[in-house]
């Protein structure tokens, strides 16, 4: 039963249409095989990078202190896809020059957006399988899977994602040649504030409160839950959803504001290279 | 007779001016640009010391001594200099040519690697903003050990880093000039695993003699391995090898590579008319 994509409402269209896009453009550069080691190797080497750092420290390659930062660094290459939206308007803008095309065709650019963002996230969430089966079988993590709360969990980190696409997107428009930038810092600060690597209490007070606030600390413990690593968090998988798409409907306004702004101080199609 | 022994000198003296406009021309627009664009500013200073923090309570979590926290820091600063010779560097020609500035490169009458020695000063100011601004504000946030027991070899070794860091991106600008979305997506590769080869945040002689020693083809490990030798309380234990060979093998590559930048340049330039990719875009 194919879709027929003209059938479609314009936005949904557009929104199907980047997401091949944005499987075409990610992975048709080179020959499926490089393609596949490209995918794994970024990921990897952040994760090998915090075992190396545990083994420095502790000496071997065991404990739940590695199996704890191991599958938060898995969770958050999947999170990650969100914020690099950044670069999707610098491709469309300065690279493809294609930013004035996807505006004026049937659709929002939101969804554009959104689209590239899900093609996106199928990849990092392949990576991020990969990575924990690579956890499961060379480092002998003891991994397990309560799969009823995965498929609860698995909308739920789409949603949070699309959210950060937005923002970051959002942020974009504004910022000339230095997507990376973007990428980085905002990495950084998710990779911080989410116990994605520690645990929320190691933190010192006042930013232990602001890491305690993040829905994301709690959707990185519950990914964890989701694999038999720590306790379930003390906070129902509804109120996450809640809270989720409230932060969701604050990215769409937050994106379609900007976009609006960027229009109107004439900024949409600039051009900044260095 | 006067004026014909003049000429050559005269010629020889423009021509270097020439040179000197062009290196100055390329670099002004970097140096203009971190003030123009300010929006990037808190992710190009602030958000990263947040990076740093990360790794900081890290080590912190796992019982680390507290100079692992200098360790990182100084990982965190050599970060920014990778980005820009990935980013700003290695990929510029590239950008270059998708903005339709490669085309006006190749007409104008100053040699192609004053352009890019003008990208590494730009690069290199634009870096050292961003580099002191985290350094400064790690420093201050966490009150990390740090010594300065030998100042001199520190500028001399910080000098020679940057002078071989910036050859190696000038070369590698040469090198993925005739690439088309491959030069993004190997720039893309070129960081985690570059962080984990280069231990930016771990003592790169943990990963053992050979896989270390194939890193330090890579001029930010010996400048990394160095710098926290000399900056670190305890570092010297921490090292790969001696400053003084760091030192030694990065005034190598900070005259090696330019000369390859060189010749890879005029090589690739040949290539990439010759199967006609010099001024194509959107491959």
């Amino acid at each position: 039963m194919a879709v027929e994509l003209s059938r479609l409402n314009p936005s949904w269209r557009k929104f199907f249409v980047s997401l091949w896009a944005g499987w075409k453009i990610t992975s048709n550069w080179t020959e499926p095989f490089i393609f596949f080691i490209y995918l794994l190797f970024k990921p990897l080497s952040s994760v090998l990078i915090l075992v190396v750092m545990f083994y420095v420290i502790t000496g071997n390659f065991s404990g739940e202190q590695l199996l704890f930062l191991y599958v938060g660094n898995s969770f958050f290459s999947i999170v990650r896809s969100g914020i690099s939206a950044a670069w999707v308007i610098a491709e469309d803008r300065d690279w493809f020059e294609t930013i004035k095309s996807i505006y004026a065709s049937p659709g929002s650019y939101l969804s554009h957006i959104l689209g590239r963002t899900s093609a996106d996230f199928l990849f990092s969430t392949f990576s991020a399988v990969v990575l924990l089966l690579a956890g499961t079988l060379i480092l002998r993590l003891p991994l397990g899977l309560d799969l009823s709360l995965m498929l609860y969990l698995l909308p739920l980190i789409l949603i949070v994602t699309s959210a950060l696409a937005l923002f970051f997107s959002a942020i974009a428009l504004f910022a000339g040649h230095g997507g990376e930038f973007i990428v980085e810092g905002s990495s950084a600060f998710i990779y911080l504030f989410s116990g994605i690597i520690f645990p929320a209490s190691t933190l010192p007070p006042i930013l232990k409160e602001v890491a305690l606030t993040n829905p994301l600390t709690h959707l990185t413990n519950l990914f964890r839950a989701a694999l038999r690593v720590g306790p379930l968090p003390n906070i129902h998988i509804i109120w996450l959803y809640a809270i989720s798409l409230v932060f969701l409907f604050l990215g769409v306004f937050f994106f379609n504001w900007s976009f609006r702004l960027a229009l109107k101080l004439g900024i949409l199609d600039q051009k900044a290279s260095h | 007779m006067k004026d014909k022994s003049l000429k050559p000198a005269l010629q020889f003296y423009k021509k270097i001016m020439l040179e000197l406009r062009a290196i100055r021309g390329r670099a002004y627009v970097r140096v203009t640009a971190i003030r123009r664009d300010l929006i990037l500013l808190p992710f190009q200073v602030v958000l990263p010391v947040l990076g740093v923090a990360a790794y900081i309570y890290l080590y912190r979590f796992l019982g680390a001594p507290p100079q692992f926290g200098t360790l990182v820091l100084i990982g965190g600063v050599m970060t920014t200099y990778w980005l820009n010779i990935l980013w700003s560097m290695a990929s510029q020609l590239y950008w270059e040519r998708m903005t339709g500035n490669l085309e006006l490169y190749f007409l104008m009458p100053a040699s192609k690697m004053s352009i890019l020695l003008g990208m590494a000063v730009g690069g290199m100011y634009m870096s050292t903003v961003r580099a002191l601004g985290t350094l400064l504000l790690g420093l201050v946030i966490f009150r990390l050990p740090i010594v300065v027991n030998n100042p001199l070899m520190v500028i001399v070794l910080f000098i020679l880093s940057l002078s071989a860091l910036y050859g190696m991106g000038m070369l590698m600008s040469s090198i993925f000039l005739v690439w088309g979305r491959e030069a993004w997506h190997l720039s893309n590769l070129f960081q985690e695993p570059i962080y984990l080869l280069s231990g930016f945040y771990f003592p790169v002689k943990s990963l053992g003699y050979t896989l270390a020693m194939i890193a330090s083809f890579i001029p930010v490990t010996l400048a990394l391995d160095g710098m926290r030798q000399l900056l670190m309380p305890g570092g010297e234990k921490m090292g790969f090898i001696p400053v003084w060979q760091s030192i030694a093998v990065l005034s190598a590559m900070a005259v090696l590579f330019p000369l390859l930048a060189y010749y890879g340049l005029a090589y690739m330039e040949r290539l990439a008319k010759r199967a006609g990719r010099i001024t194509t875009r959107w491959q």
